[in-house]
């Protein structure tokens, strides 16, 4: 009775905490969208579950018993790689989020435009997404192809769960605070059902980097049916609502007269507290019901339906004929100015002063109430003037509406010759609404939907300026949509087959697989400046896509093993890399076309107890890429899209890992990339014009030899293990190095090295590409469990922790990325007008969870 | 041992159960800070040509009189006290948002620099050297903006000064001044104030009725640069400048020039053009001296004809047979360039008004000749007399005085009667229209 009292208190804390939380509801951002990604990566690296070193989950559905190594879960590299570099945003083999397939109860959950992960769909969840069959890199999985980085695939249902209650609690540093997670599975029933359900709340006024606030609600409740004929039928629900604010990439100069590498310029106080005007917020719920039909302990049918309905926001400052709100913008820092002295005065007061280098909400404020203003026509009235305060500065959230709806069907059988079948398709079909959302006014009473940019006093301005020709001059109050709206609908269909055998001598499998992607724009708003493109749907864009994997491990003796795997794939471009500027008009890429993808490995493995041992030499090579880039070029003056084709690159290296048992207490552990990652082709590059789609130019973007940007290419990593009964404790170093900025293909081009002196100090600046440097990060992890009698309780309940330490000797000087801006100054050409951005990895933080299981 | 537990949990629920909600920050209210020295004091320390730091601990506070809403300016506001006036110049878009016109400014002027452009002196935060030989003053940057500039308050009265032209000099350098009694020059009146198109910046001249000129300068990123200037004598109200020996005047928009009076060589409103039709020939087609009566379609040309002594001129539709009618009676060409403020008026009568469409246009660019519709015409908003549909109406309808002003040179003003004479009577449109007594009148 006490226990389950302290336990609502408990509870009930959190909530109060939250009702206390303030409600508080981007010109373009290049990057945006995979900044996006990169940031929900990192938070769920950052909340993987702390487990025992080396512990595999197996699915039930897997098939045990072979020898071969078709099955092993994750291996010392891949361990390490994900505890250990994932804080210096180490990629393996270079490769990206979206090469991973990742399956949820038969159900894809790469996003279907970009190919990405959607962590954030089950974020928070962490003990109901434990039960993972992970393959890594081309080996065989049982759940489809996979990518190039392999697959991996959740199982959520009810009777998957661990057999338990738990209460869990987590103190961090990180991205959150506290967590206050349960879980709960009730097994199975007399009846046949199985229940589990699980729940967490993330809290944190401010995370690591300030100005970064974090809430978070996940939920998830699922139920097992047993019906007769072996079937077993099962429905998940589960959804993460989370609203944050998170690290920027900045400008040298800015941490510099912040004295401090987490300076962040999203934020500024606002009556004492600190309020970031950059929000991301998410919320898709995700409904799968599947049904598996066991035919024998060789064969079974697996059916899901999936469906996922919701919707992601990120919020941005936007303002209208007024100053760039942002503190860090180059206008106002000390080095734009040409006077010494002045600059220099400057460099003090932004030295000595932080509101000077954080948003100034006050004067925001100030300006909208200020702003007493007529709209004449408003909403498109002649002579129809409203009078009220005009925002020159307002909240905007980019927003998206997704439907999405899926079919899957996977089969699976191992024939009595020996040989395993596992064949599977599936459908997809989303749509996404795109829409532009006024969320604060900041003390305004009303904005205009007009496009600000193609306001001026020339003749057909007034029409060319107007965001929605039907509505012109629309009156916008707070929480009104403006700007653009228009919604992207793809589909997609593929089917895969795979056979496997184990032979005597070696394991051999093989694997086809072929797809369909189809997808389209649809504008809801005709705009001014593209009347007969905006409006409508666009052309069905569709491409055929297929991939096909071999590979064959000669089982040299017991412990000895040598694998040949190879992988030939293409894959469609991404929604964003074909439209040119989709918010204005449904103008398309010339000729978009697949990426083709070759890869293929050959390891070497040693297995025994005491030494696991793995080295393995890697290749991919793509070709055909495509991408998209906007910004606001300084000599045209205007915002331009520039499409790059012909993306090839290369990525080849050396990967090893191994773990050596010292004693039966002590382990060694070692973990080593060599990889060399770079871009092998010149690609093609067309420039057009955002207020008329006129091709501006078109050009090659000389880059080959420039180096694959995002990753460390080379990691040298060791750990040492300690172990005694359910005590365990990890100490690693690790060493990366050849980790490169971004580059800008456009300061690679003929056109903004015309009048450069070939060879000058001056044309080897624009060209060179900038290496960060070589880091060095040390980490602790640490967990364990043991038996406790709660007072008042009848029986001993199982308590576990875990403690994660990452950065040790709190070195705040480490640049885990970064990337070059892509707006250059073609006046002058002095690349540092607009230098670099980086981020920058945390300081000494740290993850205490613990947790209480009957 | 429950009850405790219970009063814990009570107690627990009203702590946390305090909900903090932050509302949006004050407003901003003005600090207590007092100007040490006038502007005209401040004035006086500059040497043109020199660029002066200024070290003291000094504060200037005046009113904001100019700012950049509509473009006339860029990155500057003027500031005046009692005392004189003086130029500002800020790092920044949209200053209008910081410092709107009527605002109360204090400005620190410890490590400000005063320099001068064109002998027009303005105070910013630095000099910029890259040109040796011609050192700019570079604006005060937008986040130092509150270290130099205290607002205090809002909608303040601005400090107008009524002076004539032969009072304008340094004094009153960037002072909000009005003269009076003023016009544009005749060859500056109906043009655009800058050259939008380009964006290049124009200068106007100003000339009293009493003798002196001025110009007024207006830059081609100024919202109303393609704005016409009125041909009126009146007040404009303008912030004073010069560049080199020149005097300038710098309207903030165009809302600052009152000109709708007679111009000084006005004696009067005068007649610049008038018929009424008593020299046409009645019963036969109008072809008096200059005027042109065409028919476009339709073949129906204007007719004079006379009731009680008074002639005047007729058309219609009725009886003809035609399926389009479309005729034009137009005018001798019109010069307005020598008058201001020129308005026409006319009269009309219809009779069995069945939709016929009579209508008045002008235009400047009529060469003419026999194919009127070729050329641009603008249709002008007049009172026309209609409704008559069973007879003819009882008397003359005023047009009501219809602008001409803003058209320039040679006019030329046309009637055009648009009709229909087809065998269903359904469609019939067939109204006879009368005109008399066309009048033009300017000063």
């Amino acid at each position: 009775m006490l226990t389950r009292l302290l336990l609502l208190l408990f509870f009930l804390n959190a909530f109060m905490a939250y009702a206390q939380k303030t409600r508080t509801a981007t010109r373009k951002n290049q990057f945006s969208d995979s900044a996006v990604a990169e940031s929900l990566r990192e938070e769920q690296l950052y909340e993987l579950p702390i487990l025992t070193m080396g512990e595999t989950e197996k699915s039930s559905a897997s098939y045990s018993g072979t020898s071969s190594l078709l099955s092993a879960g994750k291996d010392v590299f891949q361990s390490m790689a994900a505890f250990h570099f994932s804080a210096m945003r180490f990629r393996p083999r270079g490769l990206d989020a979206s090469q991973t397939t990742t399956i949820v109860n038969g159900i894809s959950m790469n996003d279907i435009e970009s190919g990405t992960i959607q962590w954030g769909l089950w974020s928070g969840l962490n003990e109901v997404s434990v039960n993972t069959q992970s393959v890594y890199g081309l080996r065989a999985a049982e759940w489809g192809m996979g990518g190039a980085a392999g697959l991996q695939a959740i199982d959520m249902r009810a009777s998957s769960q661990r057999e338990q209650y738990t209460a869990g609690y987590t103190i961090s540093n990180r991205v959150f605070r506290h967590k206050w997670s349960f879980a709960g599975n009730t097994g199975f029933t007399k009846k046949g059902w199985a229940f589990a359900f699980a729940g967490s709340i993330r809290e944190a006024e401010e995370g690591y980097f300030p100005g970064t606030p974090y809430h978070g609600r996940s939920y998830y409740v699922a139920a097992d049916k047993r019906l007769p004929g072996d079937h077993l039928l099962s429905f998940v629900f589960f959804g993460s609502a989370t609203r944050n604010s998170r690290q920027a990439a900045v400008l040298k100069e800015s941490t510099d007269l912040s004295a401090t590498n987490f300076y962040n310029p999203g934020w500024g106080y606002q009556d004492g507290k600190k309020r970031n005007a950059n929000e991301l917020f998410s919320h898709i719920p995700v409904l799968i019901i599947s049904d598996e039909k066991r035919f024998s302990n060789e064969e079974k049918l697996v059916i899901s339906f999936g469906m996922m309905y919701g919707r992601r926001e990120r919020t941005g400052f936007d303002w209208y004929r007024a100053d760039d709100p942002r503190p860090d913008y180059y206008r106002y820092l000390p080095s734009f100015q040409q006077d010494a002295l002045l600059a220099e005065k400057m460099q003090a007061a932004f030295r000595d002063n932080e509101s000077l280098r954080q948003i100034d909400w006050q004067k925001i404020y100030d300006i909208n109430r200020n702003s007493y203003e007529v709209l004449q026509n408003a909403n498109g009235i002649t002579g129809n003037s409203f009078a009220g305060l005009r925002s020159h500065y307002w909240l905007a959230a980019k927003t998206n509406h997704i439907t999405n709806v899926n079919l899957a069907l996977q089969y699976d059988v191992r024939l009595q010759n020996g040989w395993q079948v596992n064949a599977g398709g599936k459908i997809q079909y989303q749509y996404n609404r795109n829409r532009q959302k006024a969320v604060d006014l900041l003390g305004g009473e009303y904005i205009s939907d007009i496009n600000a940019f193609a306001e001026d006093n020339t003749i057909g301005s007034e029409r060319r300026k107007q965001n929605d020709l039907d509505h012109p001059n629309q009156l916008v109050t707070q929480g009104g949509y403006y700007g653009y709206d228009y919604t992207t609908i793809s589909q997609t269909a593929e089917c895969f087959g795979q056979v496997q055998r184990s032979f005597a001598q070696f394991d051999f499998f093989a694997g086809a697989g072929i797809s369909t992607k189809g997808f389209y724009r649809i504008g809801n708003k005709r705009n001014g400046l593209y009347p007969f493109q905006s409006a409508g749907e666009s052309g069905l864009l569709s491409f055929t896509n297929f991939t096909c994997k071999a590979g064959i491990i000669w089982k040299i003796n017991g412990r000895n093993y040598l694998s040949f795997l190879a992988m030939l794939m293409n894959r469609a471009p991404d929604v964003e890399s074909v439209f040119i500027d989709p918010a204005l008009s449904d103008a398309i890429q010339q000729g978009p076309r697949n990426e083709a993808q070759q890869h293929g490995e050959i390891s070497y493995q040693f297995v025994s107890p005491a030494v696991k041992f793995r080295i393995s030499g890697y290749f991919s090579r793509y070709r055909d890429g495509m991408d998209l880039l906007t910004f606001y070029h300084d000599g045209y003056k205007q915002f331009v899209n520039d499409a790059i084709s012909g993306i090839g690159k290369t990525h080849l290296g050396i990967e090893t890992g191994a773990s050596i048992k010292i004693t039966s207490a002590w382990k060694l552990m070692a973990a080593v990339n060599f990889g060399r990652y770079y871009f092998d082709t010149r690609q093609q590059l067309s420039v057009t014009s955002d207020n008329d789609n006129y091709v501006l130019e078109r050009g090659w973007v000389y880059a080959k030899g420039f180096h694959v940007a995002g990753t460390p290419q080379e990691l040298y990593g060791m750990g040492l293990l300690y172990q005694a009964g359910q005590f365990y404790c990890t100490l690693t170093a690790s060493f990366f190095r050849e980790n490169w900025l971004a580059w800008n293909p456009f300061r690679r081009t003929y056109a903004v090295m015309e009048n450069v002196v070939p060879g000058s100090a001056q044309w080897e600046h624009i060209l060179a590409q900038e290496k960060l440097p070589d880091q060095f990060m040390t980490n602790l992890s640490a967990g364990g469990s043991f038996r406790l009698r709660l007072p008042g309780g009848k029986h001993h309940k199982q308590i576990r922790w875990n403690l994660s330490l990452n950065n040790l000797l709190n070195d705040t000087k480490l640049v885990t990325g970064g990337y070059e801006q892509l707006r250059f100054d073609t006046d002058n050409k002095e690349p540092g007008k607009f230098p670099p951005r980086y981020y920058y990895a945390m300081g000494l933080n740290y993850s205490f969870h613990i947790s209480v299981n009957w | 041992m429950g009850a405790k537990l219970i009063t814990l949990l009570i107690c627990f629920i009203l702590i946390a159960g305090c909900t903090r909600k932050t509302d949006e920050p004050p407003a901003y209210t003005g600090p207590d800070i007092h100007p040490t020295i006038s502007i005209a004091d401040l004035r006086a320390k500059h040497s043109m040509g020199s660029q002066e730091l200024l070290t003291d601990e000094d504060i200037i506070e005046g009113i904001v009189v100019a700012d950049d809403r509509s473009g006339n300016f860029y990155k500057i506001i003027v500031l005046q006290d009692s005392t004189g006036g003086i130029q500002v110049k800020l790092d920044g878009y949209n200053l209008f948002n910081h410092f709107p016109v009527g605002c109360r400014l204090a400005i620190k002027l410890k490590n400000l620099w005063m320099a001068d452009y064109g002998r027009m002196i303005q105070l910013g935060a630095g000099i910029d050297r890259t040109v040796p030989t011609s050192p700019e003053l570079v604006g005060i940057p937008l986040p130092m903006f509150s270290r130099y500039l205290i607002k205090k308050s809002l909608h303040n009265i601005l400090p107008l000064k009524d002076v004539r032209i032969d009072q304008l000099g340094d004094s009153l350098q960037s002072c909000l001044v009005r003269i009076s009694n003023v016009e544009f020059s005749v060859t500056d009146t109906g043009t655009t104030y800058a050259d939008a198109l380009n964006q290049l910046a124009d200068n106007k001249t100003v000339k009293a009725c009493s003798g002196g000129s001025v110009y007024l300068r207006s830059s081609g990123f100024a919202d109303f640069a393609a704005v016409k200037t009125p041909r009126g004598n009146g007040s404009i109200t303008a912030v004073y400048g010069v560049f080199g020996t020149a005097k300038q005047l710098l309207i903030r928009d165009t809302a600052d020039v009152q000109l709708n009076g007679l111009r000084c060589t006005g004696t009067g409103p005068k007649l610049l053009f008038s018929e009424d039709f008593e020299k046409a020939i009645t019963g036969a087609d109008i072809t008096l001296q200059g005027w042109k009566n065409i028919a476009e379609t339709g073949g129906q040309l204007f007719k004079a004809k006379m009731l009680s002594q008074n002639s005047y001129a007729e058309i219609s539709g009725a009886g003809t047979g035609q399926s389009a009618i479309v005729s034009w009676l137009i005018s001798p060409p019109v010069n307005l360039s020598n008058s201001a403020n020129e308005v026409l008026q006319f009269q009309t009568r219809d009779a069995f008004d069945n939709g016929a469409n009579f209508q008045v246009l002008v235009s400047v660019n009529y060469d003419g000749g026999n194919t009127p519709w070729k050329a641009k015409w603008t249709v002008l908003k007049a009172q026309f007399s209609k409704g008559s549909v069973n007879g003819i109406s009882p008397s003359w309808a005023a047009s009501g005085p219809i602008s001409l002003s803003g058209f320039q040179g040679n006019v030329y003003v046309a009637f055009r009667y648009e009709g229909a004479d087809p065998s269903a009577v359904i469609d019939k449109r067939t109204t006879t229209f009368q005109v008399d007594n066309i009048r033009i009148e300017g000063n």
